[in-house]
C-alpha cells in the first residue's frame, strides 16, 4: 500500500510557500467576560451581527483550552441567527466544529426563528443507548474475550460497513416514518424498549418523500451498522455510585456490566443534511439572511425549505433510533449466544436512549413567558430535570438519564437532568468528553505506540477495524470527561448518578 | 509552459479538532478539482498504484458559484463511494465552466465521471468514513497563476 499524501499535518500555507489563507472561521476571538466559576459570557456588543449574548459553561482549565479556539467565534456566530434567544450556549465539551461549534446549543423562535441544518449536523440523532444487565464484571470476567468477538460479529461496523443486503423502498420509507417502532415491530427488541427512547424512538412530521433518492441510496443496507470514526460498542462496569435512588431507578449497581451504542443515521442521515444545507444556502438570500459562516445556513421555520428540512430530518432521526434499536438487538443476540441464556433472563434492559444532534420543538421559559422555541442541539444532550412531563414515567421522579461517554481508556458518566437545564440551557447539557486534539495530531503523538495493546495493558478488549487508527479516538484526543461533567453538575445542568470503566471496546 | 511558473500541482490535510480539511492547489479549475478528488481518496482510503476502477459513474453538478461546485463535487464523491463501499480511485472533469460575464443570475456546471474500486478488492483498503464536505471555511480561489481549494469534511 502507498499513501500518497505529502504530509499528515503542517500548515498549508507554509507547505505550498505563498501568503497565509484566512482563518477558516472569520471574526476576531470573541471578548469573554467571566460571570462566575463555570460561566463565561461573550458579550453581544461587541459584533453588530450578534442578536443574543454567548454563554460558555467552563471552568479555569477548561476555558485555558479554549481560549483562541474557533469554537469561541463559532458561538458568537451562532449568535448572529435570526430568531435565536436568550444566549447561544457552549456546554462543557464544547470544541471547533463546522458552523456550529460541537456543544453548542441554540433556540430559536418557533414564529420568526430559522432552523439551520448544520446546527443539528450531518450524523441526525447521532446519540447514545446504554442497556443494562444483572451481570457484574466477575460474572463475565472469563467470557469477555468471546463477548467481544461476539459483538464484533454481530453489528457491521467499519468504514462501509453493511447488513448485506438492502432494505426495499418500502420497508425503509417504514423506518424512515416509524423509527424504532418500524424496528420493534419487525422483532428487533422488546415493545417497553420504546417507553424507554427519547421521543418514544419516532419523532413526528418524518416525510419520507422529503429524503432524496440519493439519501435511500445511502442507508437501505446500512440499517443496524455501528460505522466509524468516534461511534463505538462498549461494555462497561458500574465502578462508583453516586446517587443511590437514581441509580436504583435506573437499574444500575456497583460492578454491574452495562453496554453503551454510541451512533447515529448512517449515510442517509449524512445525505439529508448535505442536501438540505445547499438548498438553504441557496435560499437565504430570498429571506434576506445573512450568516459569517456558510454552513450556517438557514431558512425559516414556516418556509418551504424549513418545512422540508424538518421533515427530512425527522425521518433521518428516526433510521438513527431504529439503528440503534438494531443494534441493541444484536447485543442482546450476542450475549445470547455466549452465555447460553435468554436476554431477559440476563436482565438486558435498555436504561434509556437519547439523541445529542437533534432539533426539536420544546417550550421553554423566554423572557419571563413559557414560549414554544425549536432548541438546535450539536453535540448536546436533552437533560430534562425530574417532573418534566415530556419525561417517562418511570423516570420522571428522578430526571432524565443523561449518558457522557469519555473515552475508551478512561471513564464515563451516567446521570440525571437537572433544575439549572432548564432555566440556563434549554433543557441541555454535555455530550461527552469533547475532543482537544485534532485525528492527525493523536495519529502523531502515538506514532509507534500500540494502542490495543496499551488499552489491553489497562484491562480494556479492543475490537477494531482498523488498530492502526485507534490513535485517532485514543484518551489524549479527547479532555478529561470528569472535568466536563464537574461543570455541567456545578452549572446546574446534571447530576452524576454512576462512573463507567470500559472493559471491551468495539471500534467501526 | 516552458518558462512559466504554476504553482504545483498537490494536496495535503489541514488539521482540525474534530474533522479534516483538505488543501489543494493547481494551474486551472479542472485540475482543481481532479486533485480534490485526489486528496478526498488519499483521505479515506489506501490506495495502491496502478488500481483501475471497476464501475464507473457519470457526474453532472450544478451550483451558483465555485465553492458551491467543489460542495456538489466532494459529496458526489463521498455519496459514490458511500454507495458502492469504494474508494474513488479516478475523477475526470470533463468539462467545467461558469456563467457568462453579464449573467450575474448564471451557475456553474461540471461533467465529470468517478471509478470506484470496492473496498476489499486487491490494493483497496478503507481508512476512514466522510459524512460529508461542508461550507465552513470553504474558498476555492485563484492565486497567482493558479487556483486554490480549501475544504473542511465531517469525518
Amino acid at each position: 500500500m502507498t499513501k500518497r499524501i505529502r504530509t499528515l499535518e503542517r500548515d498549508h500555507d507554509r507547505a505550498v510557500g505563498r501568503p497565509a489563507v484566512r482563518h477558516p472561521v472569520p471574526g476576531d476571538p470573541p471578548r469573554l467576560e467571566r460571570i462566575d466559576e463555570v460561566r463565561w459570557r461573550i458579550p453581544r456588543d461587541q459584533r453588530p451581527d450578534m442578536r443574543v449574548d454567548g454563554l460558555v459553561f467552563a471552568d479555569d482549565d477548561l476555558m485555558s483550552n479554549l481560549r483562541g479556539d474557533p469554537a469561541l467565534v463559532q458561538v458568537a456566530n451562532v449568535a448572529t441567527l435570526p430568531g435565536i434567544v436568550g444566549a447561544s450556549l457552549a456546554m462543557p465539551d464544547v470544541h471547533w466544529g463546522y458552523g456550529f461549534p460541537i456543544g453548542g446549543v441554540a433556540a430559536v423562535r418557533r414564529d420568526g426563528g430559522v432552523i439551520s441544518p448544520g446546527g443539528i449536523g450531518f450524523d441526525i440523532n447521532c446519540g447514545v443507548r446504554l442497556i443494562r444487565s444483572d451481570l457484574t464484571h466477575v460474572d463475565l470476567a472469563k467470557h469477555l474475550d468471546r463477548l467481544a468477538d461476539a459483538l464484533f460479529a454481530a453489528v457491521p461496523s467499519g468504514v462501509g460497513a453493511s447488513i448485506g443486503h438492502r432494505l426495499s423502498r418500502a420497508e425503509l420509507d417504514g423506518v424512515l416514518r416509524n423509527g424504532a417502532r418500524w424496528a420493534v415491530g419487525a422483532g428487533r427488541g422488546w415493545p417497553e424498549d420504546l417507553d424507554r427512547t427519547e421521543e418514544g424512538g419516532n419523532l413526528e412530521g418524518a416525510d419520507p418523500d422529503e429524503v432524496s433518492v440519493r439519501a435511500h441510496q445511502r442507508g437501505a443496507d446500512q440499517l443496524g451498522t455501528l460505522g466509524s470514526g468516534n461511534h463505538f460498542l462498549e461494555l462497561d462496569e458500574v465502578d462508583r455510585i453516586y446517587d443511590p435512588v437514581a441509580a436504583a431507578a435506573l437499574g444500575l449497581f456497583e460492578a454491574q456490566v452495562v453496554i453503551f451504542i454510541h451512533c447515529g443515521s448512517r449515510g442517509l442521515g449524512h445525505q439529508v443534511c448535505t442536501d438540505h444545507v445547499a438548498v438553504m444556502d441557496r435560499a437565504m438570500g430570498r429571506y434576506g439572511i445573512e450568516v459569517p459562516d456558510r454552513q450556517l445556513a438557514c431558512a425559516p421555520l414556516d418556509s418551504p425549505e424549513g418545512r422540508a428540512y424538518l421533515a427530512a430530518m425527522a425521518a433521518a432521526a428516526n433510521f438513527a433510533w431504529a439503528n440503534r434499536q438494531s443494534i441493541g438487538d444484536a447485543v442482546r443476540g450476542a450475549f445470547e449466544r455466549v452465555l447460553g441464556r435468554g436476554a431477559r433472563g440476563l436482565g438486558l434492559d435498555l436504561v434509556y436512549d437519547v439523541s445529542h444532534n437533534i432539533a426539536k420543538f420544546e417550550t421553554h421559559r423566554v423572557d419571563g413567558r413559557d414560549v414554544e422555541v425549536c432548541v438546535h442541539r450539536k453535540g448536546a444532550t436533552r437533560a430534562f430535570p425530574a417532573g418534566h412531563p415530556d419525561l417517562p414515567a418511570v423516570y420522571r421522579e428522578v430526571g432524565q438519564p443523561v449518558f457522557v461517554p469519555g473515552d475508551m481508556g478512561r471513564c464515563s458518566f451516567v446521570a440525571v437532568g437537572a433544575e439549572g437545564s432548564m432555566t440556563e440551557s434549554f433543557g441541555s447539557t454535555c455530550h461527552g468528553a469533547g475532543r482537544n486534539m485534532s485525528r492527525h495530531a493523536a495519529l502523531r503523538e502515538l506514532r509507534g505506540v500500540d494502542v490495543a495493546a496499551d488499552l489491553a495493558a489497562r484491562g480494556v478488549i479492543v475490537r477494531a477495524e482498523r488498530h492502526d487508527l485507534l490513535a485517532e479516538e485514543a484518551s489524549i484526543a479527547y479532555k478529561d470527561v470528569t472535568a466536563v461533567v464537574d461543570v455541567a453538575e456545578r452549572a446546574g445542568q446534571l447530576r452524576r448518578v454512576a462512573r463507567l470503566r470500559p472493559l471491551v471496546v468495539v471500534k467501526g | 509552459m516552458a518558462g512559466t511558473t504554476r504553482p504545483r500541482r498537490g494536496h495535503d490535510l489541514l488539521p482540525h479538532t474534530a474533522d479534516v480539511g483538505l488543501g489543494v492547489d493547481a494551474a486551472d479549475l479542472p485540475g482543481l478539482f481532479e486533485e480534490a478528488a485526489s486528496a478526498l481518496t488519499d483521505l479515506l482510503a489506501d490506495v495502491a498504484p496502478h488500481v483501475e476502477a471497476s464501475t464507473w459513474k457519470a457526474i453532472t453538478l450544478e451550483a451558483h458559484d465555485l465553492p458551491g461546485l467543489a460542495y456538489a463535487w466532494l459529496n458526489e464523491l463521498i455519496a459514490l463511494g458511500d454507495i458502492h463501499h469504494g474508494a474513488v480511485v479516478t475523477a475526470m472533469v470533463e468539462r467545467l465552466d461558469g456563467p457568462a460575464q453579464d449573467d450575474a443570475d448564471g451557475s456553474w456546471h461540471l461533467v465529470g465521471r468517478a471509478g470506484i474500486r470496492a473496498y476489499g478488492d486487491p490494493g483497496v483498503r478503507a481508512l476512514r468514513q466522510a459524512k460529508s464536505a461542508t461550507y465552513h471555511g470553504l474558498l476555492v480561489e485563484r492565486r497567482g497563476d493558479g487556483w486554490t481549494m480549501r475544504a473542511y469534511l465531517d469525518v
